[in-house]
Order: structure tokens, then C-alpha cells, then sequence
């Protein structure tokens, strides 16, 4: 996905530029299993900053950041969900008009990787129709217990017969988002204005972990 | 039984779908939603995008929008708790009285409502309505909405639904959320509770519980007393206990946890392959304990051993009550009850006490939390109309934005120190039992200037509601709950009783909620 911009701001201007123009505004939400790294993910993404023991996700939570690409202001609000899947009644309501979506699993934990192809349906389920998705293998610094191959992720990726894209990334919050920020020049990316955007996995790359 | 709504989009009233018209006035002519891109929540008739149907039977409430605000819309609540798209309609300036625009839609087996029928304006004739009501209340409910927009008869019509056919799994009732409030009282809190020894009895019974009760809901309980109270609070002594007795149920019950502590101690790895479930549990718990209030000096650092009285007290209550085993928010009940006894048995106990109290939040069908949301609305209704509808206008009618406050007791809202006192004033039970939907509607009161004045829409309200966690000062909080408690006891409310029940037969602590017809009848 598009994450251009350096984190430079602080937390303040982040703040002040809620309240600014922007010229798109996408709704995404993010999903995956217990404890794989969600809120570790939103946060890194809204403050660079790594916290070692984020809080369980009680209901729904809320990030904005805008983003500047191409030349456009970017406005994402990422919308974080509890992953119990008791919870989901009460998230499923905030699937609705998402544009995108972020399918998280943990690399070191196989089970939630087996859960993505259902939180995929659930997305599709409840989501837009056109919602893209993204799946994200998490904690990639910890590869040493690595359960899940990235190339399973790639196939996973590929063989999803849906009508949205599916990019298979791997993240490592705890490094926050400038790892991102790294790769993103090279990192196939969709062209804000495509209306059909291309199918793309990203290969892994193993000194960004993006 | 179906009722079908049609949105088309178009300011001036043009475009209604083909497949159906009408017989109602073109000032009802249903017109656009707010979200084009919503799913249908529910089965979608075949009548183009912008209809949604709903069973009858599925159908909680109808609520017209108060008329200040400059709009007209309505709001169908399903069954589920959610509001379907506001059905927006405009052109139309006919005033009603604001009293007269909720409808509840619900069956029920004995008929034991008593709602306040000379406020159903909008259905004709009163003096016959009870009757006709009783006899068929769906025939009558559906007449009198249909009195408003003729829909459900053009529809009946045009697409032989069966509107009409009787309710057969009971009767159906109708109240109408009609009440007119009182000024709002001050309201101060007193000191917490720092004597102890002396209201105790020379054997150490509490000699006046109801007194203690009042003490804690007035001011908490100071930190050095906690500890004692707290096992009164959360029943794990009787009040009126003796200290032996006390004394003897500690030991039984010292026992019986380690009883049940031994039970998942002793299962074996082999064993617990074959044991998806407790497994799972095993898996959440290792991981949410790892990160549960691990800013409180109780469970900070690596090795703390809090973090292991807080892992066995979660696994041993998966133990006392397999069948709920531990759901996510559950660490956030028992740290702070750890923190205070500093007791794994202790706390352990005062844990199924809480849980007795919430452990319905916590319930796979979550039809606990949803019903709260429901109440919260309702309540929210009566207290704040203007605040509801501006809710309603952005699609946060729900109120799904207050789940968090009510799953775990405003647990994330408060400082770890606030949340001690907050619960314990709430497991005093008094003035009501549902007093923690009153703390939530003082919240949200204290937020309307904020939500209403800077325009905020579904996905901001959001926002700015969880933002408020640690921002609360719980003193304002406490007292604006209580002050409107106070205004709602006052508040005269009118109980018809129909169907042969009585108000006596309503619980008395539903009564003591007067002018709360949202109680009387859902609770």
C-alpha cells in the first residue's frame, strides 16, 4: 500500500491535520486473530513508535493519519478490531463502507494464519463489495519461531478468487512503520485513481520485513 | 411477515421504486438513506439497492425524529440492535408532540406492559385502542403506523404480505417513550468510607449493610478498607456474618479453589491436544495477561509474580464455569480485584461475584450487550432527544461506540485508581441496578456539545469517544449519574396496566425507576 511519507511529524501535527482538507479519504479496517500484533501495527502507524504490550482491543478503535502520495492528501482512518470471535457482532458493524482492509496473522503462530481465509470471508461478508485487502504476516523479527512461510501467504494471496486485490506483506511493528517508509519507493503500489486495480504480491524482501 | 422500505435517492420526492407505489401521501414518499453503501443488514428484496426488508418479527423499534433538529427521518431498530438506514422524508412539517414518538415493538408472553396509551397520539381513538389491542396488536400497531405513512398498506397490497395476520407467538406490545422530566438536581458526593471496626457488632457482623452500601455509593471506600469491603461488596462474605464465620468460609472456599486450581494443573500437555477449548482459553489467557494494566507496579516487569496470580485466577475461573471460559476484558476484572486483595483466593472469589453481575456481557450470543445498548438508547431518549437524533442522523443510534464502557465497566475509561472507586459504587447497587447505564448516559450528556457541535459523523463519534479514556473526571461523572437518576425518580410516570397484570407485579427495584417506561418494560 501507499505508505509514503517520512515520520517526522509528532503526534501534534498529526492531530492538527485531522482537521485539514485532504483530497481522498479511506476507511480501512484491520482484522486478524487474538494477539497477533494489530494495535502494535496501528500504533506504529500513527506514532513510529513500537509498544512492547499494547492493551487487548475492547470493541473497536480508531486511528487517522494523512498522508501525503502523489501529491494528494491522503486521509486513512484505520479502524482496529478486538479478534475474539465473539466480538465480531459488534465489530462486523464497522465493516461497512471500508475501502480497504488489512487481514493480520502472526508469523510465529500457524493457527492464525489459518484463520485469515475467514476473516477474508468475513470481510467479504460484511465489508463493501470492492474492499480491497491486504494480508500482513506479522512480527517478522521474531523469524526464528517462524511458523508460516511468506511464500504461503503469496499463495494464499494469489489463490483468493475474489474481486479485490491481495498483497501479502511482512511487518515488523516493533521496528514501527520506518521500515515501511523504506521499501515503499520500490513497493508495488496502486495507482490511487485506477478503478481496477492490479492483483500484486510483493516478494519477500528479507532487510525490510515489509 | 415482512415489512419492506424503499430508498431512492432524490431531494425532490421523484424517484420511488416501480415495484411498488402507493397509496401513501407524496409527502411520505420515502427518500434517500444516509449511506448508499451499506449492506443491507437484512434480507434485501429484489426491488433495487435501495430497499431493505425486515421480518416483523424482527422488528424492535420505530422512532420518528424529533422535528427541531430540521429533519424528518425515521429509525427501524431490528431485533439484533441494529438501527437499519435512517429512512429519511422530506417536505413534511406536520408537528407532534415529542412525547409521542417511540414505538417498541415486542413480544412478549404475558402481556404484562403498562404503557402509557393516552400518549399514543398517533393512533386514533383511545378509548377502544386497549382492547382492539390486546386483540390483535399487530393489526392495530401497523394500523396506527400506517396512519403515518400508509406504507405498510400500500405494500400489504401490492406485494400480499401479510401484514395484518395476528402475532402468533404471543402478544405484541406498544409503549410510547413519554416523559416529561423534572429539573435535574445537584447532587455531591460524600467522603469514602474510612471506619470500619465500628460498624461491625461485637461478633463482627456488619450491623447496618444498607448503611454501608450508602456509604460506598456516596463516597467509595478508602484505600486501607478495600480490601475488607470489597469481599462484602462482591458477596463473597454475607453481611451478616460473624468473623468465625467468615474465618470458616475462607477455609472452604480456599479449598474449593484449589480444588478447581488442581483440575487444569493437572491436565497434561497430551491431553490438553485433545482439548481444543481449553487450549484456547490457555492460549488468550497467556496472552492477555501478558498485557493487562502491566503499568500497575502489581504487574509490571518480566517476572512479576502478579502476572502469575493473575494468569491462575483466569484459568481456574475457566474451571468454575466452563462453558463461559475466558472471553477478552476478563483480565480487566480481575487485575484490579488482585491489586486490591493482593490474594489469588480472595480475588479469585471476588471474581465470580463480579461476574455474576456481568457475566452476561461476556455471553457467546452477546444478546446481554446488546440489550444494554438498547436500554442505554432508550434511556439516552428520554433524557436527550436532541442528542439521540443527532446519533440517529449519523448512524450511531446504536450506540456501538459505548461497548467498551459497558463489556467491562468503563475499565479503559478511568485510571486505575478511579476504576476503584467506580466499581465499587456500582457494586453497591444503589440507587439502582442498572446504575452503570446511568454513568453512561452521564457521559455522553457531558459530551453532547462536543459530538453535536462539531458536526462529528459515524466514524468520528468513534473516535472521539474512545479518545475520552483518562480524560473523565469521574467525581462530575458520578454526580451527573446520580442527578439524573434522581430526575428520573422524580419524574411522574402513568402505568396502565393491561393484560391483568399490575404495576406490583413489575419488580419493586424496576418500580423505584419511575418514569423510566424503558425499564419497566424491557427489564
Amino acid at each position: 500500500m501507499y505508505f509514503v511519507e517520512h515520520f517526522s511529524f509528532t503526534m501534534q501535527s498529526a492531530e492538527l491535520e485531522i482537521e485539514d482538507s485532504f483530497d481522498f479519504l479511506f476507511k480501512i479496517i484491520l482484522v486478524g486473530d487474538s494477539n497477533v500484533g494489530k494495535t502494535c501495527v496501528v500504533h506504529s502507524f500513527k506514532s513510529g513508535i513500537f509498544i512492547e504490550k499494547q492493551q487487548n482491543t475492547i470493541g473497536v478503535d480508531f486511528t487517522v493519519r494523512t498522508l501525503k502520495i502523489d501529491g494528494k492528501k491522503i486521509k486513512l482512518q484505520v479502524w482496529d478490531t478486538a479478534g475474539q470471535e465473539r466480538f465480531r457482532t459488534i465489530t462486523q458493524s464497522y465493516y461497512r463502507s471500508a475501502h480497504g482492509a488489512m487481514v493480520a496473522y502472526d508469523i510465529t503462530r500457524r493457527s492464525t494464519f489459518e484463520s485469515v481465509s475467514q476473516w477474508i470471508r468475513e470481510v467479504e461478508q460484511y465489508g463493501a463489495a470492492s474492499v480491497l485487502l491486504i494480508l500482513i504476516g506479522n512480527k517478522s523479527d521474531l523469524h526464528a519461531n517462524r511458523q508460516v512461510l511468506f511464500e504461503d501467504a503469496c499463495t494464499l494471496a494469489q489463490n483468493v478468487e475474489a474481486a479485490f486485490v491481495l498483497m501479502a506483506r511482512e511487518l515488523m511493528a516493533r521496528n514501527g512503520m520506518t521500515a515501511i517508509d523504506e521499501i515503499s519507493l520500490e513497493a508495488p503500489s496502486l495507482t490511487l485513481n485506477s478503478s481496477h486495480p492490479v492483483r500484486d504480491t510483493l516478494a519477500p524482501d528479507k532487510n525490510c520485513r515489509c | 411477515m415482512f415489512c419492506c422500505f424503499s430508498h431512492a435517492q432524490d431531494e425532490e420526492g421523484g424517484v420511488e421504486d416501480s415495484h411498488f407505489d402507493p397509496g401513501y401521501e407524496p409527502d411520505w414518499a420515502v427518500i434517500s438513506t444516509v449511506k448508499k453503501d451499506r449492506p443491507p443488514t437484512v434480507l434485501c428484496v429484489s426491488s433495487g439497492e435501495w430497499a431493505f426488508s425486515l421480518p416483523l418479527s424482527e422488528l424492535y423499534s420505530l422512532r420518528r425524529a424529533r422535528f427541531s433538529l430540521g429533519r424528518n427521518f425515521m429509525v427501524l431498530t431490528s431485533r439484533g440492535g441494529d438501527p437499519l438506514p435512517p429512512l429519511h422524508f422530506h417536505g413534511l412539517h406536520q408537528k407532534v408532540p415529542v412525547d409521542a414518538r417511540l414505538f417498541l415493538a415486542f413480544p412478549n408472553d404475558s402481556g404484562d406492559v403498562s404503557p402509557s396509551f393516552d400518549r399514543l397520539q398517533l393512533l386514533d381513538d383511545g378509548s377502544d385502542l386497549v382492547s382492539r389491542f390486546i386483540h390483535d396488536p399487530y393489526a392495530t400497531t401497523f394500523g396506527g403506523f400506517s396512519k403515518v405513512t400508509n406504507f405498510f398498506r400500500a405494500l400489504c397490497t401490492k406485494r400480499n404480505f401479510s401484514l395484518l395476520k395476528p402475532w402468533t407467538q404471543g402478544s405484541l406490545s406498544v409503549c410510547v417513550q413519554g416523559v416529561e422530566l423534572g429539573p435535574r438536581p445537584e447532587v455531591t458526593r460524600g467522603r469514602p468510607l474510612d471506619q470500619w471496626d465500628e460498624l461491625l457488632d461485637p461478633e463482627g457482623r456488619v450491623l447496618d449493610p444498607q448503611r454501608v452500601k450508602e456509604l460506598v455509593f456516596r463516597g467509595g471506600v478508602s484505600p486501607a478498607l478495600r480490601k475488607e469491603v470489597w469481599k462484602f461488596l462482591l458477596g463473597f462474605y454475607p453481611w451478616s456474618s460473624t468473623r468465625q464465620q467468615r474465618d470458616d468460609i475462607l477455609r472452604v472456599k480456599t479449598d474449593e479453589y484449589f480444588r478447581m486450581k488442581v483440575q487444569w494443573k493437572s491436565v497434561s500437555e497430551e491431553q490438553e491436544m485433545r482439548n481444543s477449548l481449553l487450549r484456547g482459553y490457555r492460549n488468550l489467557i497467556e496472552r492477555d495477561v501478558s498485557r493487562t494494566d502491566r503499568n500497575n507496579t502489581f504487574f509490571s516487569g518480566s517476572d512479576n509474580p502478579g502476572l502469575t496470580l493473575l494468569h491462575d485466577g483466569l484459568m481456574t475461573y475457566c474451571m468454575y464455569n466452563f462453558d463461559l471460559g475466558y472471553v477478552q476484558g476478563m483480565s480487566d476484572l480481575l487485575a484490579p480485584l488482585l491489586f486490591v486483595t493482593q490474594n489469588e483466593v480472595e480475588s479469585f472469589w471476588c471474581l465470580t461475584g463480579f461476574m455474576e453481575l456481568v457475566h452476561q456481557n461476556f455471553e457467546e450470543s452477546q444478546e446481554a450487550m446488546k440489550k444494554q445498548l438498547l436500554q442505554l438508547s432508550l434511556l439516552l431518549r428520554a433524557l436527550d432527544p436532541e442528542l439521540c437524533d443527532f446519533l440517529d442522523s449519523q448512524d450511531s443510534g446504536s450506540l456501538c461506540f459505548c461497548f467498551r464502557w459497558l463489556l467491562i465497566w468503563f475499565k479503559r475509561e478511568f485510571s486505575f485508581e478511579d476504576i476503584l472507586t467506580l466499581w465499587e459504587v456500582m457494586w453497591s447497587r444503589l440507587p439502582c441496578e442498572n446504575f452503570h447505564l446511568l454513568v453512561a448516559c452521564s457521559i455522553l450528556e457531558s459530551q453532547r456539545g462536543e459530538l453535536i457541535g462539531s458536526d462529528h459523523d459515524f466514524n468520528t463519534i468513534l473516535k472521539h469517544i474512545n479518545e475520552l479514556t483518562m480524560k473523565l473526571d469521574l467525581h462530575t461523572v458520578l454526580c451527573g449519574a446520580e442527578a439524573i437518576y434522581l430526575q428520573l425518580a422524580a419524574c411522574k410516570v402513568r402505568l396502565l396496566p393491561i393484560g391483568g397484570a399490575t404495576v406490583d407485579q413489575i419488580k419493586p427495584s424496576v418500580v423505584q425507576m419511575t418514569g423510566f417506561n424503558a425499564f419497566v418494560i424491557l427489564t
